[in-house]
């Protein structure tokens, strides 16, 4: 890393270092993110903190699109900062407002010009209708320049990252900076071809059980791949694509995308959609697609019924099983193309080989589903994982990069959080479910025995969902203010770290603000030894579940009004009047209740 | 079209989408804003979903996204949901949601 003179560039460049190696972070800072849960909590809790901690693994499922994402925002991050930098030595306020961000914008580009006239007057431009000394303006271009110089190197180097991680494994070359190849090794980008490549051996391997057509296309990919030594070179995969676009639409249309996303229409000759044709529950619009499926299928095959014997059609129709049997190689062959991009990036062989050191039955499937999964579960996910092997329970920390990088810390305190409120309840050897609790919200999981077929899962009707996440959200954010107070900063440091505003969870907080200050002993400890079962024992019952409503009834009527392109901001705020109002009254009502119990329980003792 | 109308629901810590697709009279509201909608798209999206299974939730995961999505036509409500555990081709609906 170059030494710089700055210790605010310093500090962004190691946050970008950091983001592409941060098992590395994490396991280094782990001890320290202890003595924070330690210090909030108390050290009565520092076995369990301790215990737990070290019963978790936190996973960074990034893939080189997510690297890619982190490192513009990282870059977009720095800029902002030195804009401040700049309008503060100038004497301006600075403001976000994308007029005077386009300003800057001119400074900087005149600057990488060398255009120092236009610059000057970029600068006055900044000015607007203030008050300026142009004297004073040229003197501090000597200080402004060596800022605007600290992007521009910043931005070189976060484009090698992106150019590392955009080239094929065979053009790598020495042309590339070494510093950044070492560090980079084993990021890079196979995405696309891996799934393609994985896709059309699945399908090669069947293709004599095909109408003509499509044996014909897939033959002709056959005969291209046996052309080269390697599937993963760029030409083979410029010729595939030239190919694609003149002879495989069938393959497409037929078998679906690419990517594994969809299936196309052979699909509608699985026994699923079989099934759902026998069944007379099953809703028109289902039949009807299934229907018309079936017969596009006969259409781009050029198979005209009307022309052709009952007999000779059901040859022609795929078999149930043959297509149940291609869809599962089709879901192996996904399986294996990201399993082959988590084994090329060090990030993700590191995650594994930690994960299977703790927990042994867990493999690259799991691994590699889980991946695959947390593309569409939101940025971070806290998971119980529990197999029939006698270990203990484990914790899965999943995060994604790039959503809100300024909120890291509290990204991974959260979770952490999540996962030490989470208590499994005893079960037996022959057991097939787990249960338990997570500070409000239940708990219910499979015990993972190896087999395929999982029993089905009974869920409570009532959700905490709402209350639980509420509530961590306001436990995560004091533990992180404490913790940065205290010096202790995980991947975000002093100039590029927020607290506030990572969920939209903390919208809801004056719903139960007053209940949590008033009750928050009770509150945590609860979320520890039994849930909201415990709370209600604690608190008013009644209450803790009208409360509950309370939020879950706030939240589904006002959850779209805020993230609503186009808000009513009066009816908003009657909403919001209506919920606070019955929400005072909830309170009102609890601490009576409370205060009476102490009263009943003070005679109790005393008599 | 068989189909009178369609809505989504889909949740994250960090947002919450709201669709309502009025089929009968091509029109769609997306978080409060409306706009036109063709058959073509509906189509589009009843393709995507039309095999998935009622339900797929997983307790055993915390934060993380929940979808819903309920079909109406002239008899009945398909009702489709889903708690951090996704038919194998929700990328492609979360395609269709983002084209909108």
């Amino acid at each position: 890393m170059k030494n710089y003179d700055s210790e605010d560039t310093k500090e962004f460049y190691q946050f970008l270092d950091n983001l592409i190696r941060p098992r590395e972070v994490i396991n280094k800072k782990i001890p320290e993110i202890i003595e924070a849960f330690v210090d909030y909590y108390g050290e009565e809790m520092r076995e369990k903190i301790t215990d737990k901690f070290n019963n978790a693994i936190i996973l960074f499922h990034i893939m080189p699109t997510q690297i890619k994402k982190c490192c513009q925002k990282a870059s977009d991050g720095f800029k902002m900062h030195i804009y401040q930098k700049i309008s503060n030595l100038l004497g301006l306020e600075f403001r976000l407002d994308p007029l005077f961000i386009d300003k800057l914008d001119n400074v900087y580009l005149s600057y990488l010009e060398k255009d120092n006239k236009q610059m000057i007057q970029d600068i006055i431009d900044l000015y607007d209708m203030q008050e300026y000394d142009i004297s004073e303006i040229k003197e501090k271009i000597s200080q402004i320049n060596p800022l605007l110089n600290d992007i521009d190197d910043f931005e070189n180097h976060v484009q090698k990252y992106i150019e590392i991680m955009s080239i094929p494994i065979d053009q790598i070359n020495e042309s590339y900076d070494d510093n950044i190849l070492d560090d980079l090794a084993g990021i890079l980008d196979i995405e696309r071809k891996t799934y393609k490549i994985y896709f059309y051996l699945a399908l090669i391997k069947q293709k004599d059980t095909f109408p003509k057509p499509i044996k014909d296309s897939l033959n002709k990919v056959k005969t291209l791949m046996d052309k080269y030594d390697s599937i993963y070179s760029s030409d083979f995969h410029y010729q595939l694509n030239l190919l694609e676009q003149k002879d495989l639409k069938i393959i497409e249309k037929i078998f679906g995308d690419l990517s594994g996303e969809n299936d196309g229409l052979i699909e509608s000759f699985s026994s699923i959609a079989t099934q759902l044709l026998k069944d007379e529950n099953t809703a028109k619009w289902i039949k009807k697609q299934i229907m018309q499926n079936r017969q596009e299928y006969l259409k781009t095959l050029n198979i005209n019924i009307d022309e052709i014997d009952l007999q000779t059609l059901k040859n022609i129709l795929p078999k149930e099983e043959d297509v149940d049997n291609l869809l599962d190689l089709k879901d192996t062959a996904l399986l294996l193309a990201v399993k082959e991009i988590y084994n090329s990036m060090e990030l993700h062989v590191k995650n594994l080989r930690d994960l299977k050191a703790q927990f042994p039955v867990y493999d690259e499937d799991y691994y590699a589903l889980d991946g695959l999964n947390s593309t569409y579960l939101g940025w971070q996910i806290t998971s119980v994982f529990k197999a029939d092997d006698g270990l203990k329970e484990k914790g899965l920390i999943m995060i994604y990069q790039g959503k809100s990088i300024k909120h890291l810390d509290g990204t991974i305190i959260h979770e952490l959080n999540h996962w030490l409120e989470t208590t499994v309840y005893p079960y037996k050897e022959e057991d097939e479910i787990f249960n338990g609790y997570c500070g409000f919200d239940e708990m219910i999981g499979h015990i993972y025995k190896g087999e395929e077929e999982k029993p089905k899962l009974k869920h409570k009707e009532i959700s905490y969902e709402k209350f639980n996440e509420i509530i961590n959200e306001k436990i995560t954010q004091e533990i992180v203010q404490k913790m940065h107070n205290n010096g202790i900063y995980i991947f975000n440091f002093p100039n590029y770290s927020n607290i506030k505003g990572s969920s939209d969870y903390e919208f809801y907080n004056f719903l139960i603000d007053e209940f949590y200050h008033e009750f928050k002993d009770i509150i945590i400890k609860s979320r520890q030894t039994g849930g909201v079962e415990k709370l209600k024992q604690e608190i008013d019952g009644e209450s803790i579940e009208q409360l509950n409503e309370i939020i879950n009834q706030c939240s589904d009527n006002i959850d779209a009004l805020i993230d609503s392109d186009v808000t009513d901001y009066n009816q908003l705020a009657n909403l919001l009047t209506e919920y606070k109002n019955i929400s005072n009254l909830l309170f009102q009502q609890i601490k009576n209740k409370q205060t009476s119990k102490h009263k009943v329980k003070k005679l109790n003792n005393f008599n | 079209m068989d189909i009178n109308s369609i809505k989504i629901t889909i949740k994250n810590m960090y947002q919450f989408t709201n669709i309502q697709i009025d089929a009968l009279n091509k029109k769609v509201n997306i978080n409060g804003k409306n706009k036109d909608i063709t058959l073509e798209k509906i189509e589009q999206l009843l393709g995507i979903i039309y095999l998935w299974k009622n339900e797929y939730i997983d307790n055993s995961k915390i934060d993380g996204e929940s979808f819903k999505i309920e079909v109406m036509d002239n008899e009945t409500v398909t009702t489709f949901k889903g708690k951090n555990k996704f038919p194998k081709n929700y990328n492609a609906f979360k395609k269709w949601v983002g084209e909108l």
